[in-house]
């Protein structure tokens, strides 16, 4: 059982700023993202939790209800990534 | 003899607004760093926690509960327990949100889906329409809940409540109205997580001791536009909005009523008293096990969508349509009737309430229901002191022959 807390692996209130953002997406270029709410993509519906690839300008429309999966902390990606293939 | 010193303390005493920020789960806090990293304006900092949403003006207060329930442990010889066990943990965040617009009610909603689109033709042409359809989406959407408030001594330290899992319980019930801002209910509970560690399975609420600084600030989202009041009419549709246009309704954009190419011949209910209210609440089973104090998973076991208001015209034809088992005829300069008695399979029909945004009037809000049942049936009333009304409530049917997230209505708005 873990015990205590060890507050590593992420910036902390006091070390702000010390993770880099990644890139943003190039206009015209696709990228990934996760479905956090159900939403409606040019008559198709992709549900929570789905990977769709979308360009920047889509993205934006539906900005609320996605996040881009190289936007997410590295462990948490790959975490979900391997809960996907299962 | 020594004293022990009293514990005053005003700086502990929290009073001020907060914000409610939705943050995807994958980019929410870690088991290993368990709290928020704010950025300097006190928004969730958007590298660390990218895709956190702001979920825009909070009417009156924003309320985070978490409450155990002791089992007691008793025994015969004595007149109390004698000790207690945690039998369950709620966790709950809830608030009365004022911004009625479809990504946010969706939110609220959480099985709702949302679209986009920009319309093709028509006054309205080139205008972006959004959606929030709802009906036949099982899954519950879940997600990482914070409430984030400046501290009253220094506005940039704050109180912080996190509830690292949570689904949304409160979706929607909102008022279109002359009196009342369209104000909405949101609540989320909370699951456990059984991958973090014992003890902070669930969430936690915290003080920053040390100034907000540096950081990626996130967008917060204030847009009093989209605070909903004015009147509304209601109709029946001749026609519903066909699933292959995606649930619409077409909106005649000079009269704002139903197009009638669209939908055929529609019947307005005439003049309302107060507000109608479109609801939609989703009923979520909790999965728990044994082991954790909270449900570990959600399903949505209901769905229920219903318009209601009260009407003042009590023609007969409204009466009838309120009855949903009432007959009704007229011979023209003769009589109107409403007859009922051993009708047994209620008409469903189409509802849809349409009204203009408080900001843009051209522009229409719309809350359409596909097929529903009028369920409170009829009541007259013979009095000197007022005049008679009637409520008349449509609760929404699935209609099987549609689209999966969209089988039984939708809240639509010109943006």
């Amino acid at each position: 059982m873990k015990t205590g807390e060890e507050n590593v692996g992420m910036p902390t209130q006091t070390k702000p700023g010390t993770v880099a953002a990644p890139p943003a997406q190039p206009d015209g270029a696709m990228a990934e993202y996760r479905v956090l709410l159900p939403v409606d993509i040019a008559g198709k519906i992709y549900q929570y939790d789905a990977v769709v690839a979308l360009d920047a300008a889509t993205a934006k429309t539906y900005a609320h209800a996605l996040v881009r999966v190289e936007d997410l902390p590295k462990a948490a990606a790959k975490e979900q990534a391997t809960t996907e293939v299962k | 003899m020594a004293g022990t010193a009293k514990n005053y303390a005003p700086l502990s005493i929290v009073q001020g607004p907060g914000d409610l920020w939705a943050i995807p789960i994958a980019a929410a806090p870690t088991d290993t760093a368990i709290r928020l990293v704010l950025a300097s304006d006190g928004s969730p900092d958007a590298t660390t926690h990218p895709g956190s949403v702001h979920l825009g003006s909070v009417a009156e207060s924003i309320t985070t509960a978490v409450k155990p329930k002791l089992s007691e442990i008793h025994v015969d010889q004595f007149d109390a327990p004698i000790d207690t066990y945690v039998a369950g943990l709620g966790a709950t965040i809830k608030a009365k949100m004022a911004q009625t617009e479809a990504q946010k009610i969706q939110r609220m909603l959480g099985v709702g889906v949302y679209a986009s689109t920009v319309v093709a033709s028509g006054d309205f042409s080139g205008l972006t329409m959004e959606t929030c359809t709802f009906g036949g989406i099982n899954t519950v959407p879940l997600i990482c809940l914070a409430v984030i408030s400046a501290t009253h001594a220094n506005p940039a330290q704050y109180v912080v409540s996190v509830l690292y899992v949570g689904y949304s319980t409160g979706a929607f019930s909102i008022a279109l109205g002359r009196a009342k801002n369209a104000m909405y209910e949101a609540s989320f509970s909370a699951l456990s997580d059984p991958t973090r560690t014992v003890g902070r399975q669930i969430g936690l609420v915290y003080q920053t001791l040390v100034n907000a600084s540096g950081g990626t600030p996130t967008a917060r989202n204030f847009v009093p536009g989209e605070i909903y009041e004015g009147p509304c009419d209601v109709w029946l549709l001749g026609t519903a909005p066909l699933d292959s246009a995606a649930g619409v309704v077409s909106i005649d954009p000079t009269t704002l009523t139903p197009d009638s190419t669209v939908h055929g011949t529609c019947t307005h209910l005439g003049l309302a008293q107060g507000a109608a209210t479109l609801s939609v609440a989703a009923k979520i089973d909790q999965i728990t096990a044994d082991q954790f104090d909270a449900p570990i998973a959600v399903y949505l076991a209901s769905l229920q969508a219903s318009i209601e208001v009260e009407l003042l015209q009590s023609s007969m034809q409204n009466l009838a349509t309120a009855l949903g088992v009432g007959t009704y005829a007229t011979t023209a300069n003769v009589f109107a009737q409403t007859t009922f008695g051993g009708t047994n399979q209620a008409t469903a029909v189409c509802v849809a309430v349409i009204g203009c945004k408080r900001m843009a009037p051209t522009k229409p809000v719309c809350a359409c229901l596909y097929l529903v049942d009028p369920t409170d049936g009829i009541s007259w009333l013979a009095q000197r002191s007022k005049p008679n009304a009637f409520k008349v409530k449509f609760e929404g049917h699935s209609d099987v022959t549609r689209t999966a997230g969209r089988q039984i209505g939708l809240w639509q708005e010109i943006m």
